[in-house]
Parts: C-alpha cells; structure tokens; sequence
C-alpha cells in the first residue's frame, strides 16, 4: 500500500471517530454538567412516563407529547395532545416548573394534582398516594379525579 | 345623602345561552331581576334600572386581541372559523352558537355602562348581573367565559380617568379570577385579589398563592385558595384576615367585585359549604370599604340560589332593607310554595369535623403564606 492512500484512510477514521465522538458526547453529556433541560425531561419520563413540550403552546399549558404504556400517566388515561395546564395550583408555562412543582409537592404529599385538558374540558389527575376520603368525595362535580401511583 | 344605586339590565341577557344543557343558565340573571322587583327593591327613587347596548369593538380590544375579536365575530358574519380550538371555542364549556359575539358584547357593554354610571356620578353603585366572566383570556375563550367583561370594565375606567387612577378587583367566586389577574398581572395600579376554591379540586386549575404579579405589578395580585368543605366562619375568617387589610392599604380609587354564589354549599360544580349568610358577610366587608363600587355577577349554578343571594346583595350596594321572605309571586322557584320561604339560606350544612378542620388548616396556610410574600409590598407588617 502506497503511504500516501494509508494517511488518507488514517484521516478519514480519524474524521469518523472525531464525528462519532461528537455524536456520544451530545448523547452522553459528561457527567459533571448535565443538561438541565434533558434531565428535566428524563424525570418525568421516567417518574411519570409523560413526555411533554418545553413550553406552553398559544392557548396555555404543556402539550402532552408522549405517554409511556403502563406508565402512571397511561394508568391514569393521559393521552398525546393533551394539555397539561396546571400542577398543584400553579400554572405551568415551561417544562422546568413542571418539574420544580412535581418535586416540590412530593416532598410534603405523596401525590402530585395535575390539571388536564382535552378539547376544552378539563378535569384533575392525582398521580400517587392513595386516594382519600376527602379526594373521594371531591369527585363530585366536574374535575373527575384519577389516581394512579407514581412509579 | 342617599346612595345612589344603578342595577343594569335588559332582556338581551338571555342571548348568552350554551343551551339546555349547559351550566351557565340565563335564568339565574332573569329570575334575578324578577326576584328584585317582586322585592321592591328597584323602586325607590335612589336605584335606578339602566339598560345597556353592545360594547364597542375598541372597549373589547382593550382586553382582547383583534384576531380573537374576529374569531368570535365569525358566526354571527356566517363566517367559519379555521382552528376554533385554538381560541377554546367549539368546546363543551363554550360551544359555538349563534349570535356569540352580541350575546358577549352586550354583557361587556353592561359592564361598561355599569362602570361609567360610577366615573360620572349618576351612580354610587352599580350592579350588573350578567356580567364576571373572569375566566376570558386574551385570546382565548374559556370557563362558560368569551369576553372578559370585568377586564374590559376595569381598562376602560383607568383609560377614562387617567394616570393615577387606582382600581381593586375582588373576586369572590369559587373559581379562580384567572382572566382578569392574567390582564393586569404586571401592573400596580390595579390590585386583583382572588378567593376562590384551590386550582387542586377545581377549573381552572390555578390561583395559588404563589402568584402575586411581576415586574411593577410583584405584590399587585393576590390568592386565597380555599379547600373543599370550607364554610362561611373560616371564609370571612380568612376575608378580614387578608383582604380587609389589603383594601384599607390600597386606597382604591374604585372598588370592582365579582361576585359569583358558587362558594355555596348546594352548588352542583364546586365543593365549597358556604351560604348566603357568609356570601352577605363578605359583601358588608366590601360595602364598609367601596363607595364607588361596580358589581358584576357571576359564576352560581343552583338557581334557587343564586337569585336570593345577588338580591340580598343588591339591596345592600343600595343600602336598603331586603324583606325577610321571598313574595309569593317569585316562591314556586325557591322550594314548596306552602310555607314562606326566606330570602336567605334556611338551612346550614352539616360538615364533617374532620373534614372542617382540614378547611381550616388549609386556610390558615393560605392566610400565611399571602402576608409573607404579599403584605410587604403594601406597607403593612406580617402581623398587621
């Protein structure tokens, strides 16, 4: 083999594996910094199973992107394209208050109250603990109430 | 002097129908009016009935966006609109139906009348029933809600009366004041303050305490979020805790309140036990501290029981006497026509004690929280 064709594949494996390493580490960040943004989102995957937008669409609220099978959020009839519009009392605008809510009530409650949205109807989703008297009995009326544990 | 009280009405309140099937009945308006004439309460020379025409599309833009304008507007043009959705029309809560715009447009008409009545004088209150449709967004319809007549009232009486001009807005329905806090949510010079059952049990899922404004209007909103089965002692409890205070601090200029009934423990949509004694004892509260005062209605969805309590509160705004009992003109709507009925509630509910103690919990906890992150923004010490 001539050495000048054996540079050349040595610069094009070096190429291939400076790109491929690019690729990794996009998907591996290090672990010292992560991506506050991915790892919200791997939260609530995996707590949840839900995957939704990073921002409230035109009308308000979080649309529902994913929903993971057997998921809590499945367990509890979320479907993709709903929208996700309050958590707790609070009205959610961006995937990282979602998350800070999510973790904030399960410090003090073992439930998180999710308000949904479907074609302008609205109910409560209670994801977690079991369901109380009280809950129970709040079911009256038009926010339906669903509880489903977290995983 | 006598006060001079306005009670804005027309039989065109009846166009904002859903249809039968839906909550936010005309008739709780209908029987309203009726209620307060059998009572005699709209003859005295000091109260006068006013009849009010459909708001102009500027007043509505003060609030609402043109391309939401034009998206209500469609049907009545025998227009489509392309992604009604979008706007939160087409939906259960808010079905397209004919004649929309006009139906909304003569509720926020009335609540502009109501509020220019007062900016001019020829009123020292003014009452218009049809109208606190606090959950109208911007661009979006919402909660039975099109066209945000409380926002629209309250912008269109600081446009008229100038810089300086100081408005507060309580909303004592059991649904968050979400439209109306969203609209002024960045200003100082109007002062929302919302009661209502906490976001965690009911639409539309927000007012917590936690929101209390930005930027210039940080302070400038705030929330009481109630829990399920909290009664009239432990809501006026938490009313002259917070509000009472925050209202003296204010200074307002004017005093606009919606004043929706469905905080009362025979609502079919909410899980509040007050009644109209609670209801009467909040309004006093207000009455003691608004004497240019515009009242809009609300939500309420047992109508035999939102007459009764929009009447016993009219005939305070007017400072008149409200009779003891409903006539026997207006009885068959209110329960058996054989014995009198009052006007106000005959029976209290029974609430469970523990439950009652989570009530009180709750609103205790809301009561703290407010004086924390809100009353130093008003000068007034956590523990005024």
């Amino acid at each position: 083999m001539k050495p000048r064709m054996r540079s050349w594949i040595i610069a094009l494996i070096a190429a291939i594996l400076f790109v491929g390493g690019l690729f990794w580490v996009r998907a591996n960040p290090p672990a010292g910094e992560p991506d506050p943004l991915v790892d919200a989102r791997d939260q609530l995957v995996e707590r949840l199973g839900l995957e939704v937008a990073l921002e409230a669409g035109p009308g308000g609220g979080l649309r529902v992107e994913g929903v993971r099978p057997d998921s809590p959020v499945d367990r509890a009839g979320i479907q993709v394209g709903d929208r996700l519009m309050a958590c707790g009392d609070r009205s959610v605008w961006h995937v990282h208050q979602l998350v800070q809510f999510i973790a904030e009530d399960l410090g003090v409650a073992p439930a998180v109250s999710l308000m949904m949205e479907r074609d302008g109807v609205y109910w409560n989703v209670l994801l977690g603990g079991r369901p109380r008297a009280m809950r129970e009995a709040v079911g009256r009326g038009f926010a339906q109430r669903v509880s489903a544990p977290v995983a | 002097m006598m006060t001079q009280a306005a009670f804005v009405y027309t039989p065109r309140f009846n166009d904002y129908d859903f249809g039968p099937g839906h909550p936010l009945k005309p008739i709780r308006v209908a029987r309203t009016h009726e209620l307060l004439r059998a009572c005699g309460l709209l003859e005295p020379a000091s109260v006068s009935v006013v009849k009010p025409s459909v708001a102009d599309e500027g007043a509505v833009a003060l609030v609402h966006t043109r391309e939401y304008i034009d998206a209500v507007r469609a049907p009545s043009e025998g227009r489509s609109v392309r992604r009604p959705l979008e706007f939160g029309l087409g939906t259960i809560d808010n079905p397209i139906v004919e004649g929309l715009y006009e139906g909304s447009a003569i509720i926020v008409g009335a609540s502009v009348l109501a509020a220019d009545l007062v900016i001019d004088g020829k009123a020292d209150v003014a009452f218009n029933p049809a109208g606190g449709l606090h959950h109208a967004h911007r661009a979006r319809a919402a909660g039975f809600c099109v066209l945000n007549d409380c926002a629209v009232a309250i912008a269109h009486t600081l446009k008229r009366c100038g810089d300086g001009t100081k408005a507060v807005y309580v909303d004592i329905d059991a649904h968050h004041g979400d439209g109306v806090q969203e609209a002024f949510y960045d200003r100082r010079d109007v002062l929302t303050i919302s009661l209502h059952e906490s976001g965690r049990y009911l639409f539309p899922g927000t007012g917590s305490v936690s929101e209390i404004g930005e930027g210039e209007g940080k302070g400038f909103s705030v929330n009481v979020p109630f829990s399920p089965y909290t009664h009239d002692e432990i809501y006026l409890w938490a009313f002259r805790e917070v509000v009472v205070p925050l209202l003296e601090a204010f200074e307002p200029d004017f005093v606009f309140t919606q004043l929706g009934v469905d905080t009362h423990h025979t609502d079919p949509l909410t899980h509040m036990s007050c009644t109209t004694r609670g209801y009467m004892g909040v309004v006093e509260e207000i009455a003691q501290r608004a004497p240019r005062w515009i009242a809009f209605g609300g939500g309420g969805y047992d109508v035999t029981a939102v007459p009764r309590a929009w009447t016993l509160a009219f005939a305070r705004m007017a400072q008149l006497e409200a009779p003891q009992r409903i006539p026997d003109s207006q009885a068959e709507h209110y329960g058996k026509a054989e014995k009198p009925i009052p006007l106000h509630d005959a029976e209290t509910p029974v609430i469970d004690e523990d439950w009652a103690r989570v009530a009180r919990e709750f609103a205790e906890e809301s009561v703290k929280e407010i004086r924390e992150r809100v009353f130093e923004f008003h000068g007034l010490g956590e523990g005024d």
